[in-house]
């Protein structure tokens, strides 16, 4: 899936009530089978960007556009359609819900988006196997470890095949050696299955693994 | 009822950021709100039961009668509960739903 962005622009209140600009007439391309890197320091706006362009929440001005659609302006109910089906968020805090098991928390993609239960739970299963968390599928997001955590919700975010992967400085929470089982997941996602991936990182290691890296630096994007 | 659902805001969020809609969330919020409002609303009309049958049983012991308990007003009991569950559940639900995943995520966290 080809992702076109164009303009975007996003400012956020500030803590006195003035407008502070977080992104300001932002391009970006991503084609399919593509990694491409996002650095910039803490405040940059490469967190806005990947909400923006997983529509999670709407720029204030600028298009985005998935193919020859503008998922930007599609309606609520569209744009949710989008996320469940389209785009695999993995986000540096996990973002797993607490009163849900492991397994179901990677199931919940599946709910959303009409998916047979029995077919996607073979499928997590299989997912979680392969990331070395089959054994705690039971288990609470409190009672894993940090690198289980994003694991499960690794598997969370790759359980529908999604075209379009977003990764929130995804190995920021992680010791080195989960660090590079993420980042080998997320190359091998581009590798073998074509999907787009948009890494927002600050770790050099992961940045040069990317086919292009971009930097944010005050809400501009460059290439880095 | 309300509280319940104001708490999970974040987890919201992250539905939404799945793919729920609107719709997908207030079915979930008003099919647990049922159950909460029927437990509750089914305790509430047992302990008055049991209360009523005490006093009588207990306090008055010339064959009178303080508490009467009908079938409708039990029912009503009933009903009423679900109801106020139910929209307590839907009205939270509403006053999150204009919320993006993102700001939702932002806001529970």
């Amino acid at each position: 899936m080809l992702v076109r962005a164009r303009g975007l622009a996003k400012r956020y209140r500030g803590a006195a009530g003035h407008p502070v600009r977080a992104l300001e007439a932002a391009d970006l391309d991503a084609t399919p089978g593509e990694l491409v890197a996002v650095v910039g320091a803490s405040g940059s706006g490469k967190s806005t960007l990947l909400n923006l362009l997983g529509l999670l929440e709407p720029p204030d001005a600028g298009e985005i556009w998935f193919d020859d659609v503008r998922v930007s302006h599609l309606s609520r109910r569209a744009q949710a359609r989008v996320r469940g089906t389209r785009i695999g968020y993995v986000f540096q805090s996990f973002l797993l819900v607490s009163g849900l098991t492991a397994i179901d928390n990677v199931l919940l993609a599946a709910r959303y988006v009409g998916r047979d239960r029995a077919t996607a739970l073979r499928e997590a299963m299989v997912l979680m196997e392969r990331l070395g968390v089959a054994d705690r599928r039971d288990h609470y997001p409190a009672e894993l470890s940090g690198g289980e955590q994003q694991r499960v919700a690794y598997c969370r975010a790759v359980l529908n095949g999604p075209p379009l992967v977003l990764a929130d400085e995804p190995t920021g929470s992680l010791d080195d050696v989960h660090a590079r089982v993420i980042l080998g997941e997320l190359r091998g996602l581009v590798r073998e299955r074509g999907t787009s991936v948009i890494l927002v990182t600050h770790r050099a290691e992961a940045a040069a693994e990317a086919d292009r890296a971009l930097r944010l630096e005050a809400g501009r994007l460059e290439h880095a | 009822m309300t509280a319940a659902v104001f708490e999970r805001i974040r987890d919201f969020g992250i539905k939404r950021a799945l793919g729920a809609t609107d719709l997908h969330l207030l079915r979930e919020v008003l099919g647990e709100a049922l159950g909460v409002s029927l437990t509750g609303g089914a305790a509430g009309v047992a302990i008055a039961l049991g209360i009523g049958w005490l006093v009588d049983l207990k306090i008055l012991r010339d064959g009178q009668q303080v508490f009467l308990f009908s079938p409708r007003l039990l029912l009503f009991a009933l009903v009423f509960s679900v109801v106020l569950g139910a929209l307590a559940a839907a009205y939270a639900t509403l006053r999150i739903a204009h919320l993006s995943p993102a700001e939702a995520i932002r806001r529970g966290t």
